[in-house]
């Protein structure tokens, strides 16, 4: 949710702030399949269908910012190449997209006639599916299969499991994995390079770590930090990105495995001054501890289960220090000899 | 003609192909009929398409049927020809749609469960009664098993033409959709309901008027394109207008189609039973349990049927073996993977078909990847088919669910070679204190973030396999303990909860995936575990079937004025049974419904199987060679399952 929330608005802060300089994400997004970043098998498949047309309808999902919805304009760019403004139709989750669209605007679209090469088609693009009502992908399922001969459609979606199972069946699954560190890291170096960016290895790495295989908001807290700070470091990124620093929580794990609660409290008030809501620290600590290498197996797995119920009341609406001081009190309890509680 | 229709088309050789130029579709009042030309606004709202043989045909061929297919089949014909020179062009599941019988790729009984249903609806059966009752033929079953497929290949053959309904192309739809749900709208809905039913109905007398041309053609309203039942107000209105349907003598016989979601046990699934799109709730319990209504169910299609229908259309495609033809082993692939959808089964071939060729137009001279071994070439297209199918939650399933529950650590074996970087890098923990180190463990092999992160498998859906499996992996009473805690531990962030963050199923998952690393065995002995299907479906299914009939019978037998709740019906019925009363027989459907199969008698491993979706998991052997498809009737296996399910040291006997 945080990720690609924050992603897009930034992404979509273009619209507001035309005067300003263009979104890197949208400068550096790729035109044609050859430079889009990872997922190499899947990618490769979408080129042979690039090439030889005649594309089958496909549902692309995988988390956000991994360029799903960018790999579907270049396949199509690549399909019809001239023909694309009158041969696409678009739809976001932002757009109405009930039933009523689905049957006039999607089958409008379908019947219109539009010259195309033989093997080309089409496209009817609708961009996070998995938000559409059960009822309008029903809908969705006859005009599918009536047009195929004419419209081919490409759906982009998060889960695939949202999409029910007749529009699945008629469709090529395609499923993008999250992007590796150095797949982001490879986009971010040549970016910084094109845009003279200064920067050093903890800058990216903080980049990295923010992003969690996110590209978009890699590349939006790129901008945002050369543009805030003038130099990418790392604190200049946790500052942007406005995250507590992972360092700061690292010790802080490292201090409740101890059991040393008086360290591990200061940390956490530390982090509380700086004015980081319950949310955001709770939501660091589960990134960090998922990472972090040190803690043992079993006490991972608790810590894991600890900040999970936490996260869960902090959702629930009980954001207080206390939810986090009690969390970290059982951190610290569970190291400790169980001797030293008994009465 | 009608009576004999039936048979005759059955007895037809394959002629159908041959006369197909002669046959004209022609627009039946108010029909729009190719989805490329723009359709006919109607006053009605409604329209349906429908085809028909053009007189002079009929007249010629009499006894070849009318096709009654609608524009689907119509334009993929007028491709077939343009398919001869423009290679490849067009989909192969509408290239390749089953023109006969023989290509259906659907278990004969099922087709003639639907034959006979057709032939009674049609012509009253031996008796010439039956066809009062034969009104409504719901056709249940999973995406693409063959349900349209094999209505329009009967219908083609037994002369019988299709009237399908369609949704309207207007904004006002004859059942309404979606009004906002406010009072001042309430009204209008009503109204529009009511009218849409009226319209609905006024074009009865259109279709039971007989028309010049064919006075013998027996008709059928197809149904598959439905309103937005999931609406309640429509859902009723779309429900009342078929009751009056079925209660015209005169009006056409309907046929129903649905394709259920979540007869895979896959898949999202609302939770909530109003918004199940399946024949219980579409129809409704009236309708299902009227006699007009037939339902037939159709299953996933099976591994040999479909085996011989990809290997009709490679025959078509690839009519000489060579290197472009796919390998069987690669036709083996798809079908194993596609669990019984035989269109998304033509998708993979077509796209591995694609592939391949491009596979090997680009490394023609290279050859390092395709000639090197044949098992590269298996690993290339085994590849393909996960990326492409839409089982590959499936693939992923079994795969996670193999690491989780082999738990394979360092050191499992002394004699195996381990990576020692991999090894140092795990290793570097910090020490448990002193107090914990019952729970110190050699370094996992499982990364549980990438498996994560690799993973399109739903929580919830994995939550419930692990929770089927996760006994047969342990070895002591202590560990099943501590798995089943951490189980429901996964569980309680996994529910329902993306509303609420996106980062909960994250936590569900660590918990699940690493809690079951924690609490299992190392190394968990092989004993010949088999993974089974969560039967959790199963058994919500039965309980919906039970709680469903104990209502009818409440408000039925006992005349209660509302629903009362289940507790309340199933107390009546026990204290029936107390005073000596015949108990409904629909409380045995709920009485006994064990999560476990029955110690004694095997009938709940049956079931597993029968579902067909047995698997021995072996991580380091590709799934798809260990990925049992099919039910088989071999008593091995058979055994095998009760025993490999709980309690396993008991001696379990068949009866």
């Amino acid at each position: 949710m945080f990720t690609s929330s924050k992603g897009k608005e930034v992404a979509n802060g273009k619209a507001t702030e035309p005067a300003y300089e263009m979104p890197w994400v949208e400068k550096y997004r790729p035109k044609v399949l050859e430079d889009v970043v990872g997922n190499v098998d899947t990618i490769d498949r979408l080129k042979v269908i690039a090439r030889d047309g005649n594309c089958p309808h496909i549902i692309i999902s995988g988390m956000p910012g991994i360029g799903k919805t960018t790999s579907i304009h270049c396949l199509a760019h690549a399909l019809l190449g001239d023909a694309y403004k009158e041969g696409v139709l678009e739809l976001n989750a932002s757009d109405e997209r009930g039933i009523d669209v689905v049957r006039n605007k999607i089958k409008s679209f379908a019947q219109k006639k539009v010259t195309l090469p033989p093997g080309r088609h089409k496209i009817i693009i609708l961009d996070e599916a998995d938000s559409m009502t059960s009822g309008a992908q029903q809908a969705l399922r006859r005009t599918m299969e009536i047009y195929s001969n004419t419209t081919r459609f490409a759906l982009a979606c998060n889960q695939s499991n949202k999409i029910i199972e007749p529009i699945q069946s008629r469709c090529a699954i395609l499923r993008y994995s999250k992007l590796k560190d150095q797949e982001v890291l490879k986009r971010l170096l040549e970016i910084c390079e094109a845009e003279k960016v200064q920067y050093n290895d903890e800058g990216l790495t903080a980049l990295i770590f923010t992003a969690e295989g996110d590209m978009r908001q890699a590349i939006n807290n790129l901008q945002s930090t050369w543009s805030g700070f003038g130099f990418v470091n790392g604190d200049n990124v946790f500052k942007v990105c406005d995250q507590p620093h992972p360092v700061l929580i690292q010790g802080m794990l490292r201090n409740c495995h101890k059991g040393d609660i008086q360290s591990a409290m200061e940390k956490l008030d530390e982090l509380w001054d700086q004015g980081y809501s319950a949310v955001d620290i709770v939501v660091t600590l589960f990134r960090v501890t998922k990472t972090f290498n040190e803690l043992p197996e079993y006490t991972k797995l608790e810590c894991i289960r600890e900040i999970g119920w936490t996260h869960m009341r902090v959702l629930e609406g009980v954001g207080t220090k206390m939810q986090l001081a009690g969390l970290v009190a059982r951190l610290c309890k569970m190291n400790m000899k169980p001797e030293l509680f008994k009465l | 003609m009608a009576p004999t229709a039936g048979k005759k088309g059955a007895a037809a050789p394959r002629k159908g192909k041959t006369d197909k130029p002669t046959i004209k579709h022609v627009q039946l009042g108010l029909v729009p009929l190719n989805g490329s030309q723009k359709p006919l606004r109607q006053a009605s709202l409604t329209k349906f398409s429908v085809s028909l043989p053009s007189p002079s045909s009929s007249q010629e061929l009499p006894k070849k049927s009318p096709i009654a297919a609608v524009k689907v089949k119509a334009s993929t014909k007028g491709k077939e020809r343009a398919v001869e020179a423009v290679e490849d062009a067009g989909m192969w599941m509408d290239r390749f749609a089953p023109t006969s019988l023989e290509e259906l790729a659907v278990h004969k009984r099922k087709v003639q469960d639907v034959r006979h249903w057709l032939e009674e609806a049609t012509t009253g059966g031996p008796s010439g009664t039956l066809k009062t009752y034969r009104r409504l033929l719901a056709l249940s079953g999973p995406a693409g098993a063959g349900k349209t497929a094999t209505i329009r290949v009967l219908a083609r053959e037994m002369g019988i033409e299709i009237m399908e309904w369609q949704n309207s192309q207007d904004g006002m739809d004859p059942f309404g959709d979606e009004f906002p749900e406010s009072h001042s709208h309430t009204f209008s809905n009503f109204l529009s309901h009511e009218a849409g039913m009226e319209e609905h109905l006024n074009l009865l007398p259109l279709f039971s008027r007989p028309t010049t041309s064919h006075p013998s053609a027996q008709r059928v309203l197809l149904l598959e394109d439905l309103p937005n039942v999931l609406h309640p107000g429509t859902k009723e209105a779309f429900q009342k207008s078929l009751e009056d349907i079925v209660n015209r003598p005169n009006a056409p016989p309907v046929v129903l189609i649905v394709s259920e979601s979540g007869a895979r046990g896959m898949g999202a699934e609302g939770w909530r039973r109003e918004e199940r799109w399946d024949m219980r709730n579409i129809l409704g319990p009236r309708l299902l349990q009227s006699p007009y209504v037939t339902e037939v169910q159709f299953n996933p299609v099976a591994a040999t049927i479909m085996h011989s229908a990809l290997s009709r259309i490679l025959s078509q495609t690839h009519p000489t073996t060579n290197h472009l033809r796919p390998s069987p082993e690669t036709l083996d692939m798809i079908v194993e993977s596609s669990m019984g959808d035989v269109r998304s089964a033509i998708n993979a071939l077509q796209f591995a078909c694609r592939v391949q060729m491009a596979e090997v137009v680009k490394g023609g001279g290279s050859g390092k990847r395709r000639r090197g071994k044949k098992g590269k070439v298996g690993e290339v297209v085994r590849k393909i088919i996960e990326g492409v199918t839409r089982n590959e939650q499936v693939l992923a399933l079994f795969h996670i669910l193999g690491k989780l529950f082999y738990n394979k650590r360092f050191g499992d074996d002394p004699e195996e070679n381990e990576d020692p970087v991999l090894e140092a890098s795990i290793r570097g923990s910090l020490p448990l204190p002193q107090h914990l180190s019952a729970f110190e463990r050699r370094p996992s092999k499982v990364d549980v973030n990438t498996l994560y992160a690799d993973s399109p498998v739903d929580i919830s859906l994995l939550s419930a396999y692990c929770h089927q499996n996760y006994p047969q992996f342990c070895s002591e009473l202590e560990e099943l303990e501590v798995a089943a805690e951490w189980i429901s531990y996964g569980e309680a962030f996994s529910m329902d909860s993306e509303h609420i963050n996106m980062q909960l199923p994250e936590y569900a998952f660590h918990l699940l995936g690493r809690g079951l690393l924690m609490s299992l065995p190392s190394p968990v002995p092989r004993r010949g575990q088999k993974l089974l299907k969560s039967a959790y479906w199963e058994f919500s299914r039965k309980e919906r079937d039970g709680i469903e009939s104990l209502r009818s019978w409440s408000r039925h037998d006992v005349g209660a004025a509302r629903d009362h709740r289940t507790t309340e019906m199933l107390e009546r019925a026990w204290l029936m049974g107390r005073a000596g009363l015949p108990q409904p027989k629909e409380v045995s459907l709920l009485a006994y419904m064990p999560w476990m199969p029955p110690i004694r008698g095997g009938g709940y491993g049956q079931q597993l199987l029968e579902e067909g979706e047995v698997a021995e998991v072996e991580p380091a052997i590709p799934m798809s060679q260990n990925y049992k498809m099919e039910a088989s009737d071999d008593e091995g296996g058979h055994g095998t399952v009760s025993k490999a399910s709980w309690l396993e040291d008991d001696d379990i006997e068949e009866d």
